[in-house]
């Protein structure tokens, strides 16, 4: 039992985060400048918009046993491109359901604004959000290594 | 007059309107050199924690901005700088400017703040948090500081005083500090001159009966730093002293402002204070709803769009508690702590006492010191309210030198970023013979092709920067790693990847390794990637065949402790932009030819501004006006009321207008058609009186300039049916010659009818928002009156008065000698009658605290100010956006005031919202130079990263279009031929020249018939699929 406990803690979950250029990657980096510490599990890849995040991208991540998925961008109202957030908003609730369906973890997905001054809330989402997964322990899914691969067309 | 002008001009003030300003004159043709006092630009705006009325993050939206004008080739901005003096005169200026030493070589700095965290000189305040913290004599003002380069105060340095230490120096990886530097003389040779030097506040000490010096009274930007996120406490709300979390909070309202008495006081209104305590105090609840708030007001000043439903929101959705009185007095309670305030409780008349944890002072905000050093440069004076009088904005504006933002009145940031477009529009106007003779247009060699099957060629950089990333991650170990990698066709990694020196060093791997896609891991692309690619365009790559990875600021900075994990993180994230990078494809920037012609719409003052700025810039102008002559509701007052401007100057603009060939006025006409996109709108305009002619012609812009126009009452309607002649509104009576208004001993002037609608305002016809102008029109009524009748008794029935112009408070002291001014709480509560003697009115009089009536011979009425009859219309020809009060939109309430998110059309005065004359001329200057921003190239270039359709794909149910923010998708029908069936088709067409990037639509397709450029599916599924790991065996080609 102890030992199986203390597997646990060292596991190290692998999480995928997108970021939108304006508000959240700059979120990111305040909280670089600023030197705030979170846990090391992250990968961020920078879109536009978070409009841009098709589910199909989330489902994708998982699909390669990846631990956690986190969607960041600007607050409501604050998008650069007006209203992405508010189209990323509806398309994640649909999400939701879709992942409850196919039997993942709620907590492994989640969708949170930050703005371009919240370096200390971008830390603590990490912390938060990398502590979640990691108590759920790893994806049932096995991990899948990738191939770099060019485009055909 | 072959008299020499200069194609450059002097910006002195780096705040928000100096940027806009900036910006905006290298659109249109000029080089700008941008002097700012301190060591970065930004302003009082970088300060905020958010903005009103939509509490937008304030620097999320301002620092691209600043970005880009660092990043301008044709703005020399010369910070920690000054303006010593000024010679010359219009056109041809010399300016002598002094930089100070910074003592750290801005070429080499790399931002990293080695020199501040070994720095022993600690404890200086720090200006940019307003004192709350400190820093180190070596430091930086905030972290997103533009330019990021470090500076050492010489006033505490040790070395520079004492010759000792020198600490900095010697951990500095960059050898950047330099203590030897000396102050530079300048000089410049320029056109004209904008200034903007913004406003200043006390520090609460300065008011020493409010208890100033207690730590729990701030000033009002001490109070927004302290809730801002990175702030001193990092946006945690506490009482600095005890570290407590203050339960009540008050706002002190009019602090040192608004007084005739005590010199020491300002005697105007600095206008912003009641929305920024209004914000102030909903951050709060948001971060703690239990903490109560109390706002000290003597009445609540509103003025801007929606303005007064915010006030109303903060309210009824946040419980911010509104007290009518000044405090004139604080003490500090000696057994609790707690702050005591004496105030007077307007409403029942009573002084009371109220005891709160923290005190915050709304005190008056005015120009700063070099602002009258400048003034003294300039050689004019200022007026007793301690602005640049109207002798000297005259002779100013004659000399083509500019003021804007709050060196030319109190205002707030989108009026103030307006008034920066309009200072570069009226300078284009007087300099547009020399434009484009100083700007810079950099040759790139031609551009490598990249063939389809040329297998990818990618060179990566990994940036020690100094011990920054290297301090952490093991950068010799991830280039080993990443060099093992498919495509990688070379590694290395060097100390500083954005130096000099090492853009030629990525030129050289390009040319010898042969490459043909580029990875650079360093810091932020928000930054820093402009400067690779400008990279890869001069080795002749196609500079989107580039990623920046980001291991500093999302890596090493944040994962300081865990040296190994970062190391992997870095490996991971190259790998992952890798799997991006080798699927990148060039992208092309197209540029679309714009008509340098543009549509007005509206023939009032604001629509004839704009089209006289056009017209003198050598644009092709068409006014579209629904009336049969030019000048709109404003021509016809008897003369124009406290601005600068007369009714001849806009009589003259008319005329100039009218003789002008390129200038095309079309009266007695409505718009029936727009079509199009920026540079590309077709129009067709039905004219004449009654032969409905059909004009057709093509513009490259537009301006919406179609006003307002003031609503009729169904209030009183009885009383007022038997003289209805007696009963008119604001606008109305300004309109009747003094002959035509009806005799009368007594008349009186109702306010805020229809509109405000609260609690004490209900109707089906009545507005929530507040017209903004209905106050200062019934003072210059009131002139008006007692010209026609100077024994008149005048009544002003009023709720609060809205008048926070610079000289209102002025205008209006002097006449409430001659006129009463009487408070009322409830319009509802106001009952005429129609008698033989005209009205009787009976109504509450706030104050007086009864029922007072009297009666009157004449009723004149504030009712809303309506947008112009027609907007809905418009707003669907032109696919624009409108509010819920029916005024159009703008693309952003403080930023893009004057613009439309559709990119060539733009809006000004009472189009955006009911304003005063003045503002809307500032706008309506504004727009005109804006559309001229796009007009004055012939051609604008697109957004590299578009969205693109695969027509096989799309089935064109249009979702796409319904969605994009921009309407840059159109649904194309195009007819088929199939067999013997004839099939119309839709299918979705981007247009680059109008597509702004996000990839929306993309994610929306439910058929993946569009795809993003640059971040298409394949490139971020790449991504998602290297971030597990690789499979080498598998990558290795057959
Ligand atoms: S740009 Fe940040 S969410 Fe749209």
């Amino acid at each position: 039992m102890v030992k199986k406990k203390s597997q646990k803690e060292s596991f190290e979950p692998q999480i995928l985060v997108f970021c939108c250029n304006w508000c959240s990657y700059a979120g990111a980096d305040l909280a670089g400048v600023s030197r705030f510490q979170y846990p090391p599990n992250i990968r961020i890849v920078r879109v536009m918009c978070s409009g841009r995040v098709e589910p199909i991208f989330i489902l994708n991540a998982f699909k390669n046993g990846i631990d956690g998925v986190l969607i960041t961008g600007c607050h409501i109202g604050d998008c650069h491109y007006i209203s992405g957030n508010e189209y990323a908003q509806v398309r994640m609730e649909h999400l939701k359901k879709l992942l409850k369906s196919l039997g993942i973890e709620e907590d492994r997905f989640r969708l949170h604004w930050i703005s371009a001054s919240e370096g200390k809330q971008f830390a603590e989402l990490i912390t938060d959000f990398t502590d979640s997964v990691k108590r759920l322990g790893e994806s049932k899914i096995p991990k899948k290594l990738g191939l770099i691969e060019l485009e055909s067309c | 007059m072959s008299k020499k002008m200069h194609s450059s001009v002097l910006v002195v003030g780096g705040g928000i309107s100096g940027i806009q300003a900036s910006l905006d004159l290298t659109e249109l043709g000029f080089k700008v050199y941008l002097v700012e006092r301190k060591t970065t630009i930004g302003g009082t705006m970088a300060q905020l924690d958010k903005t009103f009325p939509t509490l937008d993050c304030s620097l999320c939206i301002l620092a691209p901005k600043m970005v880009e004008v660092y990043r301008n080739p044709n703005i020399e901005l010369l910070t920690y700088s000054y303006v010593k003096n000024i010679k010359g005169s219009h056109g041809d200026y010399t300016v002598k400017v002094i930089k100070k030493p910074r003592y750290v070589d801005s070429s080499r700095c790399k931002g990293c703040g080695d020199c501040s965290t070994i720095c022993p000189v600690r404890g200086l305040p720090s200006e940019f948090n307003a004192h709350l913290s400190t820093h180190a004599a070596a430091h930086i003002s905030f972290p997103s500081s533009v330019p990021p380069i470090y500076h050492i105060d010489d006033s505490k340095c040790l070395y520079l005083n004492y010759g000792i230490c020198g600490l900095c120096a010697k951990n500095c990886s960059a050898d950047a500090i330099d203590f030897t530097q000396k102050p530079e003389n300048i000089e410049l040779n320029v056109g004209a001159i904008i200034i903007a030097t913004g406003y200043e506040q006390e520090y609460p000490e300065f008011y020493e009966k409010l208890e100033g010096s207690n730590p729990n009274v701030l000033s009002s930007m001490q109070f927004e730093r302290l809730l801002s996120a990175n702030g001193p406490t990092g946006g945690e709300l506490m009482r600095l002293d005890d570290k407590k979390h203050p339960h009540s909070i008050a706002f002190l309202q009019c602090v040192g402002s608004r007084d005739f008495h005590h010199p020491e006081c300002k005697k105007y209104c600095s206008s912003i204070c009641c929305m920024s305590s209004a914000k102030q105090a909903i951050i709060t609840k948001e971060h703690s709803p239990d903490t109560e708030c109390f706002i000290f007001n003597t009445e609540i000043r509103a003025k801007g769009k929606n303005f007064y439903e915010f006030i109303v929101k903060s309210k009824e959705e946040y419980g911010v508690n509104y007290v009518n009185g000044r405090v004139s007095m604080v003490k500090e309670n000696p057994d609790n702590g707690k702050l005591i305030l004496y105030y007077e409780d307007i409403n029942r008349g009573v002084v009371e006492t109220k005891e709160v944890d923290m005190a915050v002072l709304a005190s008056a905000l005015f120009p700063n010191k070099a602002y009258y050093q400048f003034l003294d440069c300039l050689d004019v004076g200022h007026n007793e309210l301690g602005y640049v009088n109207d002798e000297g904005i005259a002779a100013c504006e004659e000399g083509y030198i500019y003021f804007t933002g709050y060196s030319r009145k109190p205002k707030d940031i989108p009026t103030a970023v307006a008034e920066g477009s309009a200072c570069a529009a009226r300078i284009s106007e007087k300099l547009y013979p020399v434009r484009f003779q100083n700007i810079k247009e950099i040759e790139y060699p031609p551009e490598k092709p990249i063939m389809v099957d040329e297998d990818p060629r990618v060179g990566v950089l990994v940036c020690q920067c100094g011990i920054n990333i290297a301090g952490t991650v093991d950068t010799a170990d991830v280039v080993d790693y990443i060099a093992s990698l498919p495509y990688v066709a070379h590694a290395e990694e060097n100390m500083y990847s954005c130096s000099s020196d090492s853009q030629e060093q990525i030129k050289e791997m390009i040319k010898e390794h042969n490459l043909n896609r580029f990875i650079v891991a360093s810091c932020t692309p928000r930054t820093h990637e402009p400067l690779f690619q400008n990279t890869l365009r001069e080795a002749g790559l196609n500079p989107f065949l580039f990623e920046l990875v980001n291991i500093r600021d999302q890596d090493s900075w944040v994962h300081q402790n865990e040296p190994e994990k970062a190391t992997q993180k870095a490996k991971d994230l190259i790998r992952m932009y890798l799997g991006k990078v080798v699927n990148l494809r060039p992208l092309k920037k197209i540029k679309v030819p714009v008509e340098q012609a543009c549509l007005v719409i509206g023939g009032g003052i604001t629509g004839i501004v704009s089209a006289h700025n056009l017209a003198n810039q050598g644009f092709d102008v068409y006014i579209v006006e629904k009336k049969a002559s030019l000048g709109g509701n404003a021509i016809d007052f008897i003369d124009l009321y406290d601005i600068s401007l007369h009714k001849r100057d806009i009589l003259n603009y008319i005329n100039d207008l009218k003789n002008n060939p390129n200038v095309h006025i079309l009266t007695n006409s409505t718009i029936q058609d727009i079509y199009g996109f920026v540079g590309n709108y077709k129009v067709k305009v039905q004219s004449g009186d009654d032969n409905r002619n059909i004009e057709d012609f093509k513009v490259g812009t537009i301006i919406v300039a179609t006003g307002t126009y003031q609503s009729q009452t169904e209030r009183w309607k009885d009383a007022f049916e038997k003289h209805s002649n007696r009963v008119m509104t604001q606008n109305e009576l300004e309109n009747l010659e003094d002959t035509e208004i009806p005799g009368f001993n007594d008349a009186t002037i109702i306010l805020c009818v229809d509109q405000r609608a609260d609690e004490f305002n209900q109707g089906d016809s009545v507005k929530t928002y507040c017209s903004n102008i209905c106050c200062k029109v019934a003072l210059k009524n009131i002139e008006k009156l007692l010209a026609v009748n100077p024994n008149a008794h005048i009544h002003v029935l009023y709720r609060e008065l809205q008048f926070s112009d610079l000289n209102a408070e002025t205008l209006w002291r002097e006449l409430r000698r001659k006129v009463s001014f009487e408070r009322y709480r409830s319009i509802d509560e106001i009952l005429i009658n129609s008698n033989k003697k005209h009205f009787h009115i009976k109504y509450n009089n706030i104050g007086a605290e009864c029922e007072v009536e009297f009666n009157s011979d004449l009723i004149i009425l504030a009712t809303p100010a309506m947008p112009s009859r027609g907007t809905a219309e418009l707003s669907k020809m032109l696919k624009v956006p409108t509010t819920k009060d029916g005024f159009f939109l703008e693309a952003h309430v403080k930023l893009r005031p004057i613009d439309f998110a559709t990119d060539g059309i733009f809006l000004c005065g009472g189009a955006h919202w009911p304003k005063w004359i003045d503002e809307s001329i500032t706008q309506a200057y504004g727009a005109a130079g804006r559309a001229a921003m796009l007009m004055v190239k012939g051609e604008v270039e697109t957004e590299g990263i578009t969205s693109q359709v695969t027509p096989e794909k799309c089935i064109g149910c249009g979702r796409c279009a319904e969605i994009c923010p921009y309407n840059a998708i159109e649904m194309v029908e195009t007819i088929k031929q199939m067999g013997l069936y004839t099939i119309t088709e839709k299918k979705a067409h981007i247009i680059d020249a109008v597509c702004k990037g996000c990839g929306a639509c993309a994610a929306e397709c439910p058929l993946g018939a569009i795809d993003q450029k640059h971040f298409s599916k394949f490139q971020i599924k790449k991504q998602i699929d290297l971030l597990t790991g690789i499979d080498l065996k598998a990558c290795q080609k057959g």
